[in-house]
């Protein structure tokens, strides 16, 4: 992976430019765009009304109101302001795996950051990165622009991921780190402490973020399609385990979706938007379909 | 629980293929990288106990199941203390075989191996059930049925088995095998087993074994089983042979011979061995032979005096732990002198002009014994037994009691030596068909010495009488036969004109000699030549010479009637153990078929009760004791090997009224078959149970979840 090239075809890029990345809270941007701002402003989405105070803009005053009831209002309305987006990968040994000769989950992680980094950009919104494992390696924050695109890329085309995981730690720190809201895109297997990830999302939540969470698997951890006896090493921590797949793969997968469902619960308390993908599936369709569905979801 | 067929159990190897497989399978683990353990690992506490157990148990069915098979194969009975739990006994009938060659003679801690086999047969007829049958035989170089047909009177086989004396023969196991294959042959029923009672000598086993254990044997269903009366290797030496140098001997001069002696054990002997002739020691040699070895010891004695035609000889060395094979008996032929009949065809005048007066002369120089002269017309009543040779001197015809008298007597081992002259006529001498030649004519010699050739030097009758340092001399002769030779007759000399001297041509054991001289001096002046005396006297001593022949004999071997013996008498022959038996008058084949035992058979007539002595030995392949090793009887037959009476009893216990078990092996088989199809197919479903659930990805699934997917409005507010 070396490029923008590498992670986004033109092909692909096609594909995603009539996509539009929106949070489903007000975010707080640095200037004006189109996603809901807790600010009042300038703007022709009215939102209330508050009594006038010395040194109001008369303009806003609502003569309407007056006439009626002899009392000074203003109008306020709604204030737009641009996303700040801030892609969250996971950068552990464990987003290595990849079987059959598929994309890692981490370069399928990339893939999709890059798409959605596209997608922001070209909203004139902010993008920002951070990649973590047992702490976080790399972070930028979020910015606009193409040049700034090309940055987020290379980044993430520099990182190996090949240490072992602490998401929660990872999360806290990140949450401390941004302060002001916006969406959060976490990109992760989620193979950690699931209590401690989402107590870190919940910090996001209580931070006002909107946290978009997509758990990456690899086609052979969701059915764990191998045949013969095999002895699997752990690629964080190198511990070894002989086991027949076969005789193991119902309650393997018993197991995972008993993980699976019980992040779908938390992120449901959460308010959070979970989505689970398989790096079987191509990554601009999963992106296209997802955002699709999100737009008509909270129209 | 015993096994009919314990060669099959070497199937039981097959038990190492699922094992290997088992292994295998484990060996091909592949390593995976893998994200993450912490689902692997629940799942492997949950099913990898259970998969273990199924898969040891699974291996244990394949292996069970592959065992039972073997088993059955193996035709597997049950002894008698469970049999009646599965239905009771099987029939059996039981070949005894007990060996009493002379290698069962031998004494192991007091007690010959013949008494502790016979022993053992005795208590496997004690483990008989009242429906088993039993045949005996004992079993030497030719088996002896003492019950030939199997019999359910236990008693009787008791009896017979209690009957067998030792013997002295050499064995032969594929008689007895052939014996028993014959006995059950005759429709026996039930398991057939063939107990063989033997020291299982190795050189015994020697033998084809393909014509012995053919088809007819494998249908037989024989289970050979050898007991051996105890699996010790006594040491063990025999004096093997002993050669006398000379054909004959007489009092008081020296004789020379060679002992041999073996050490057939596997430990050096040093012992002495005495050579007695008659009741007196004549040589005594000590001897010290290495394990396996064996030596020849000369010796040379002076002959005592003995009383009789034969010197009778032992040459032997200090009692060991088979005593049979310590003593070598020999006989050697007292020199006597030749007593000779001569018939003379003319008798009237001088004489001188008698034709056999020279011959008479001749015979009777340097001897105590002269011969007896007749007319040729007396040979129709004159018995020829008594003469060790008759000359004819120019007898010109024969009647015909004389003929068959001479036939006779020259196939009792008898010699005849003719002498022409005047009176011989080819015509007269047509008759006689006993001479190996016909006379074609007389021819005139011109005055002179006629030279002699020696066209076989190494015939008995010259080789120590004439070579080519000394020739026979020249004969003045005038006349000379003409003769037209047989085609068996041969011209042991030769005149120097091609003409044969000296005709001869065996006859049976006889021999016949035609001389081509007169005895008289009707064709030439051969009587008075240096030439006449010793070849009368070498053709008469050779005569005598012969009755050394045919004297040793080995145990076993029958006891022909030599020229020594008269046919026209009855004959006592007396055996090793003092018993005597008589035989008529008259032509017989043999004096005894089979000799028994060991030592010296003597026959003769009332008169001379030692006319012929046999020196008869037990065959000395009998000496070497050690037994076949299992493993190499098994390549023979597959045989099962008992040694001693204690590990006897407990097979015995163990074989006894026994319930075939193969087939109820054969059920558990399948049962054991269906049991691991069972399982193997149980694996095989819990193993594909996981591939028909799939985990769904893609859109998250919130309506049901009961949570709005739309902001709560508290989120809005600033």
């Amino acid at each position: 992976m070396a490029g923008i090239s590498d992670l986004l075809t033109p092909e692909a890029m096609r594909k995603l430019e009539t996509l539009v990345l929106r949070s489903r809270y007000v975010v707080e941007g640095f200037r004006a765009g189109m996603h809901a701002s807790p600010l009042k402003g300038a703007s022709v989405e009215f939102a209330d009304h508050r009594q006038y105070v010395k040194g109001d803009n008369l303009r806003n005053l609502d003569w309407k109101v007056f006439g009626r009831t002899e009392r000074y209002y203003v109008k306020r309305f709604e204030e737009e302001t641009s996303l700040r987006t801030h892609v969250v990968i996971d950068g552990s040994g464990s987003m290595a795996y990849g079987s059959d000769g598929r994309f890692s989950k981490y370069d399928y992680a990339c893939r999709i950051a890059a798409a959605l980094g596209y997608i922001v950009s070209r909203q004139q919104d902010a993008l920002g990165l951070t990649i973590f494992d047992e702490e976080i390696r790399s972070h930028v924050p979020a910015r606009s622009g193409s040049h700034h695109l090309r940055h987020f890329i290379e980044l993430l085309a520099a990182h190996r991921p090949e240490r072992p995981t602490n998401t929660g730690r990872s999360l806290h720190a990140l949450a401390e780190m941004v302060s002001r809201r916006g969406l959060i895109v976490l990109l992760s297997d989620l193979f950690d402490n699931s209590e401690a990830v989402f107590r870190a999302i919940a910090h996001f939540r209580k931070k006002m973020h909107d946290v978009i969470l997509l758990q990456v698997l690899d086609p052979c951890e969701l059915d764990l399609s191998l045949d013969r006896v095999a002895e699997f090493i752990d690629m964080e921590t190198g511990e070894k385990l002989e086991i027949d797949p076969a005789l193991a793969r119902l309650s393997y997968k018993q197991e995972l979706q008993k993980a699976i469902d019980g992040c779908r619960e938390k992120c449901a308390v959460l308010n959070v938007d979970y989505r689970l993908v398989s790096t079987a599936e191509s990554f601009e369709d999963f992106v296209a379909q997802y955002l699709t569905e999100r737009r008509r979801m909270s129209a | 629980m015993t096994f009919l067929s314990t060669g099959m159990l070497f199937g039981l190897g097959a038990l190492f293929v699922p094992v290997i497989l088992h292994l295998w399978r484990r060996r091909r683990v592949v390593q995976v990288r893998f994200s993450t353990l912490r689902f692997l690992k629940v799942a492997a506490a949950r099913t990898s106990r259970s998969s273990r157990i199924e898969n040891i148990l699974l291996l244990f069915l394949r292996c069970l199941f592959f065992a039972l098979l073997v088993l059955a194969a193996a035709r597997p009975v049950l002894s008698s203390g469970t049999a009646h739990l599965f239905g009771g006994d099987v029939p059996r009938t039981v070949v005894l075989a007990v060996d009493n060659s002379m290698s069962m003679s031998c004494r192991v801690n007091g007690t010959t191996r013949l008494e502790s086999a016979k022993a053992q047969a005795l208590a496997v007829i004690d483990h008989l059930k009242p429906g088993d049958d039993v045949a005996v035989m004992a079993a030497g170089d030719v088996p002896q049925l003492l019950v030939a047909e199997p019999t359910l009177d236990h008693r009787v086989a008791r009896q017979m088995v209690e009957s067998i004396l030792p013997g002295e023969s050499l064995s032969d196991f594929s008689a007895v095998f052939r014996e028993a294959k014959k006995i059950v042959a005759r429709g026996t029923h039930g398991l057939r087993e063939l107990y063989f009672f033997t020291d299982s000598q190795e050189t015994a086993w020697r033998f084809d074994p393909k014509p012995v254990f053919d088809e007819a044997w494998d249908k037989s269903g024989l289970h050979p089983v050898v007991v051996r009366p105890d699996n010790r290797n006594p040491p063990n030496a025999a004096v093997t042979n002993v050669k006398i140098s000379a054909p004959f001997a007489a009092a008081g001069t020296p004789v020379a011979g060679v002992a041999t002696v073996e050490n057939f054990s596997e430990r050096p002997l040093q012992d002495v061995l005495e050579i007695r002739v008659g009741a007196e020691r004549v040589a005594q040699k000590p001897i010290d032979l290495a394990p396996g070895a064996s030596m020849e010891v000369a010796f040379e004695a002076r002959m005592p005096q003995v009383a009789g035609r034969w010197a009778e000889g032992v040459a032997s060395i200090e009692g060991d732990n088979l005593p049979a094979d310590d003593k070598f008996y020999f006989a050697i032929p007292v020199f006597r002198q030749p007593r000779v009949l001569v018939a003379e065809g003319q008798q009237a005048g001088a004489p001188r002009l008698r034709s056999g007066y020279y011959l008479g002369k001749a015979l009777a120089a340097g001897t105590a014994v002269a011969p007896e002269t007749i007319s040729s017309a007396k040979l129709d009543e004159t018995p020829l037994e008594g003469f060790s040779a008759v000359f004819l001197a120019d007898v010109a015809n024969l009647g015909d009691r004389a003929l068959v008298r001479l036939g006779r007597y020259l196939q009792s081992g008898g010699t005849v030596a003719y002498f022409p002259g005047d009176l011989a006529t080819p015509a007269g001498l047509a008759r006689m068909d006993f001479l190996p030649a016909k006379l074609l004519g007389v021819g005139e010699l011109p005055p002179g010495r006629l030279s002699t050739l020696i066209s076989e030097p190494g015939h008995p009758l010259l080789a120590n009488a004439w070579d080519k340092d000394t020739p026979f001399p020249a004969l003045p002769q005038i006349k000379l036969g003409r003769w037209k030779l047989d085609a068996d007759a041969r011209s042991l000399l030769t005149f120097s004109n091609g003409i044969p001297f000296v005709i001869f041509a065996g006859r049976g054991p006889g021999r016949v000699f035609i001389v081509n001289a007169s005895a008289d001096r009707a064709w030439g002046d051969f009587p008075l030549s240096p030439a006449f005396l010793p070849l009368v006297q070498q053709i008469a001593r050779f005569s005598s010479e012969q009755s050394g022949a045919d004297s040793a004999r080995t145990v076993g071997a029958s006891l022909p009637v030599t020229p020594n013996l008269p046919a026209d008498q009855p004959l006592l022959l007396k055996l090793p153990d003092g018993t005597e038996s008589t035989l008529p008058a008259g032509e017989k084949p043999v004096l005894k078929d089979h000799a028994e035992n060991s030592g010296f058979y003597e026959a003769g007539t009332t008169r001379e009760p030692a006319l012929q002595v046999f020196s008869v030995n037990a065959d000395r392949r009998e000496s070497a004791l050690r037994a076949i090793e299992p493993a190499a009887l098994q390549t023979i037959v597959p045989a099962e090997t008992v040694c001693g009476l204690d590990e006897l009893n407990l097979w015995l216990a163990k074989s006894r009224g026994v319930v075939p078990l193969w087939p109820a092996l054969l059920l558990l088989a399948l049962a054991v078959f269906a049991a691991e199809a069972c399982l193997a197919n149980l694996l095989a479903r819990n193993r594909s149970q996981g591939d028909e659930q799939h985990i769904r990805t893609g859109r998250l699934n919130k309506r049901r979840l009961g949570v709005s997917f739309r902001p709560a409005e508290t989120e809005t507010g600033a």
